[in-house]
């Protein structure tokens, strides 16, 4: 089934595009004012996280695609012994009935009650590691939360690193080797890597994509080894956004690193390999290749298996692509800066 | 009878804009606002540390008390405002 609806979600508000024919309309903003650095398409429904300085964060469902919104009564929060209170909500997944959401400071929770109630990993949140976390640019985020099956989830956070479980969150290993790490003294530590983003191909689970600070890198078997598929193949090492809709086919978009944060050479470009990350094409028909200064930040940017692809932009636009990449069409500029982006169906 | 205002971004979240309660006795003001607001009302208020959001003001009968464990005695008003932001 083609993808029909893309949720953009930004710093104010979040924005859903129609697929109207042969093109795409975007409706009225949700959650006015609040930002939405989570949003997902689950089942038959989008999830999204709105967020305030002023009253922190909320976790609302839709079952209409986004035009009506149920907040949930009982907020995903921390426990009180934890004496740690929720800052956001950064990711929202599911296998199965079970929901995952990781967050801000770096945890991961599941509920297997739709969202009405929350358990905090407790495994993971004990981690004696944890203590060493350290808040990248963005927060000390659990940015990404991958079930693989019901016993085995990867997830990362920046900085910290990889983590991966084989018993269902009881006990999690660091699962970062071959991954460097120049900010360290070691520079290859077991853990505290400055790990951006995760994707698994959804053809093949196990095998993941990961964009790092210093480089892009694969690993065949759930994160017990890496190696960098990036290197000397791509204008920069740095990027926030990588995505997969198999087989095989990942997508990232290098960034001018790491002060800069901005196209290389001021020209909007995806990178795309078809098989994992051996050999890398540029992909530009459709988007500006002159004077562009933004950049694309680690959720915002989705796929899925029909061979659509989205991204949204920190200078607030949004393209996609209906070819896996071959060609790219602009649906809005001039968007709040763009925090996550999801393409699914509903 | 004594009245919960919430104002602004934190009626609209809520969904409402006036809760009415009665004191009986002094009650503290977390507990007032405990017994009164729903868990997901509270929460837009009051984070899982017990601490009032940073950027929140709560007043009551117009003065300022971001302190939970302040004894109410007699109140007329509870008012719980966004504070102002950007200039």
């Amino acid at each position: 089934m083609s993808a029909n609806t893309i949720a953009v979600g930004t710093l104010k508000g979040l924005f859903i595009f129609d697929r109207n024919g042969d093109g795409w309309t975007c409706r009225e903003p949700q959650f006015n004012g609040q930002s939405v650095f989570a949003t997902q398409f689950i089942g038959g429904s989008l999830w999204a996280a709105p967020f305030t300085e002023w009253t922190g964060q909320m976790l609302c469902r839709s079952e209409d695609g986004g035009r009506t919104w149920e907040t949930m009564e009982h907020p995903l929060k921390f426990p009180e012994e934890t004496e740690t209170a929720l800052k956001k909500i950064w990711q929202i997944t599911a296998l199965g009935d079970r929901l995952f959401a990781g967050v801000e400071p770096s945890a991961l929770f599941t509920s297997d009650d739709g969202g009405k109630s929350w358990q905090l990993c407790e495994g993971l949140w004990n981690h004696p590691h944890r203590a060493q976390w350290g808040p990248g640019f963005g927060g000390l985020c659990m940015h990404t939360v991958l079930p693989i099956d019901e016993n085995n989830w990867v997830v990362a956070t920046s900085t910290g690193g990889c983590y991966k479980t084989s018993d269902g969150g009881g006990t999690w290993t660091a699962a970062n080797k071959n991954i460097v790490a120049p900010f360290l003294p070691d520079p290859e530590p077991e853990f505290g890597q400055c790990v951006h983003k995760i994707a698994y191909d959804p053809s093949n689970p196990n095998r993941l994509f990961l964009q790092h600070h210093w480089g892009v890198y694969r690993s065949d078997d759930r994160g017990d080894n890496w190696i960098n598929v990036g290197k000397d193949k791509l204008p920069t090492d740095f990027g926030f956004a990588c995505a997969s809709n198999g087989p095989d086919r990942m997508f990232i978009i290098p960034i001018k690193a790491d002060a800069e944060r901005v196209f290389p050479e001021g020209r909007m470009r995806v990178y795309r390999s078809t098989d994992a990350g051996e050999n890398w094409e540029a992909l530009s028909n459709g988007l500006p290749q002159k004077d562009v200064y933004d950049c694309v930040l680690r959720d915002s940017m989705g796929a899925s298996s029909d061979g659509s692809v989205a991204f949204g932009t920190t200078g607030g636009s949004v393209y996609f692509s209906g070819d896996n990449g071959d060609s790219w069409e602009c649906l809005g500029n001039h968007l709040p800066r763009i925090t996550s982006v999801r393409v699914g169906t509903v | 009878m004594a009245t919960i205002f919430l104002h602004a971004m934190v009626k609209e979240l809520a969904g409402r804009s006036a809760i009415e309660f009665v004191l009986g006795e002094p009650a503290k003001l977390g507990d007032v606002l405990r017994a009164n607001l729903t868990e997901r009302e509270l929460f837009l208020i009051v984070d899982e540390t017990g601490a009032v959001r940073e950027h929140l003001n709560i007043f009551i009968d117009a003065r300022k008390i971001k302190d939970l464990t302040y004894a109410i005695e007699n109140a007329t008003s509870v008012d719980i405002f966004p504070a102002v932001s950007g200039g």
